[in-house]
């Protein structure tokens, strides 16, 4: 699976000891390499998109800062994820409760070399929006897990290092999920 | 549907989620400062600070300004003047169990710092405001002895949305409160002059803590969970050991 939103610098361990050192060039590569991903961390936890905007850019500052304690040798992306994370999550509390995910209006991206019919359209249309309603209801331990895993395209290690948690408790919850997710949307593919 | 398709149907989920538009944080963040430490401003108050925070928490805007501005999930600060203190020891309150025990008690994983060994004790307090769990380490050279505890250094968890209670702390003239940052996120180290740590059930209900140190404190919160790392070291050695806990 790949699906990362932006790809990993090539010098990326590199790029983050120079940026432990105080190079701004260097710190600034590495948020252009991950603000896209940062940002839909942010929107995951707020469901508002200058909400999340505003928590992503505090949480580089914050990253910034705490560049100096980041240990040499770890994964600078899932560390750098955890910090929008928390940003994001100290302003909810505030905010009460997330508004859910939308669907993009006519989003169906063209599949294949062959355009869909309009009928192939508005079933996967009805399957989707019936898929993220199942997804919505499931707790945000779940949810949260599926989302890093297909919707921000982290590895199972990644997913545990950004949520602060354990390798085997993604995988355990990532069943869990996707076995809650088929049960909610049963019949969508059998038809 | 099975479960492949669950998988696949996610992925091309992501693909029709109504993202915010790209922003370009790269080039509007403002970075002048070289990186140092983790300090972000320091909101150390000497004995003078604490009277002017006092004055202030006579003012009810203010009282709540300082409030919001001390406040870790789970823990206020007061200031003021604590009872005379025993002679410090460091003790884990509550019943001694294994750390497989002590984890099947809680709903959140006990985190071990990696740049420690297991620790010597662990020690579960059940009561009604939730469950507490502490990790105690024997002194060795590497941790001193706080006290004449015989413990160098102990590590408290616990989740901090227990109802409405809060914790407290009461902090003579000569503590010093720092802000400081445990993995991006905003972190206070007591440091100084001993302190007292209290229980409240209520806004008049306080019931002391059975732990009385004087060692220093490193208190942060990370994802509902409230952590103290208490110890005689300083704040760089807090801040790796804090740093280093792992599932």
């Amino acid at each position: 699976m790949n699906l990362s939103v932006e790809g990993r610098p090539l010098d990326e361990k590199r790029l983050v000891e120079q940026a432990k050192n105080g190079d701004v060039p260097a710190y600034t590569d590495l948020v252009r390499a991950y603000q896209g991903i940062a940002l839909r961390v942010a929107y995951l936890v707020l469901g508002d998109a200058l909400e999340a905007e505003d928590a992503t850019q505090v949480a580089f500052m914050k990253a910034y800062q705490a560049l100096g304690r980041f240990r040499t040798g770890a994964e600078f992306r899932p560390w750098l994820l955890r910090i929008v994370r928390n940003e994001a999550l100290n302003r909810r509390r505030s905010a009460g409760r997330r508004a859910g995910l939308a669907l993009k209006v006519a989003s169906d991206p063209v599949l294949g070399d062959a355009a869909p019919s309009p009928e192939t359209v508005v079933v996967r249309g009805d399957d989707r929006r019936q898929l993220l309603e199942a997804l919505e209801q499931l707790p945000t331990g779940l949810r949260e897990v599926i989302e890093y895993r297909y919707f921000l395209g982290l590895s199972e290690a990644e997913t545990a290092r950004a949520l602060g948690t354990a390798t085997g408790t993604v995988k355990s919850r990532s069943a869990r999920a996707i076995e809650r997710l088929r049960h909610l949307t049963k019949g969508i593919d059998d038809g | 549907m099975v479960e492949r398709s669950i998988e696949a149907a996610l992925v091309e989920l992501a693909e029709g989620i109504e993202w915010p538009s790209p922003v370009d944080f790269a080039s509007r963040l403002r970075l002048d400062r070289p990186v140092r430490r983790t300090w972000v401003p320091r909101v150390a108050w000497m004995a003078g600070g604490i009277v002017l925070i006092l004055t202030l928490l006579l003012i009810p805007s203010a009282r709540q300004a300082v409030a919001n501005l001390l406040e870790v999930a789970g823990i206020r600060f007061e200031f003021g003047e604590s009872p005379a203190l025993p002679p410090p020891t460091i003790l884990a309150p509550g019943e001694q169990v294994d750390l497989e025990s002590a984890q099947r008690a809680v709903d959140f994983p006990i985190l071990i710092p990696s740049a420690l060994e297991r620790p010597t004790a662990v020690h579960l307090l059940q009561w009604e405001l939730g469950t507490q769990v502490f990790l105690a380490w024997e002194a060795s050279e590497r941790l001193p002895e706080v006290g004449e505890s015989g413990t160098g250094l102990l590590l408290a968890e616990f989740r901090a949305d227990l109802d409405e209670a809060f914790f407290g702390k009461i902090l003579e003239g000569g503590t010093t409160v720092d802000q400081v940052v445990v993995d991006g996120v905003p972190a206070y180290w007591l440091a100084g002059a001993p302190h007292v740590f209290m229980f409240a059930a209520g806004p008049s209900d306080l019931v002391e803590d059975e732990t009385r140190l004087t060692g220093n404190v490193l208190i942060w919160e990370s994802n509902g969970i409230t952590y103290r790392l208490e110890s005689s070291l300083n704040l760089d050695e807090s801040l790796e050991i804090a740093e280093s806990l792992r599932p």
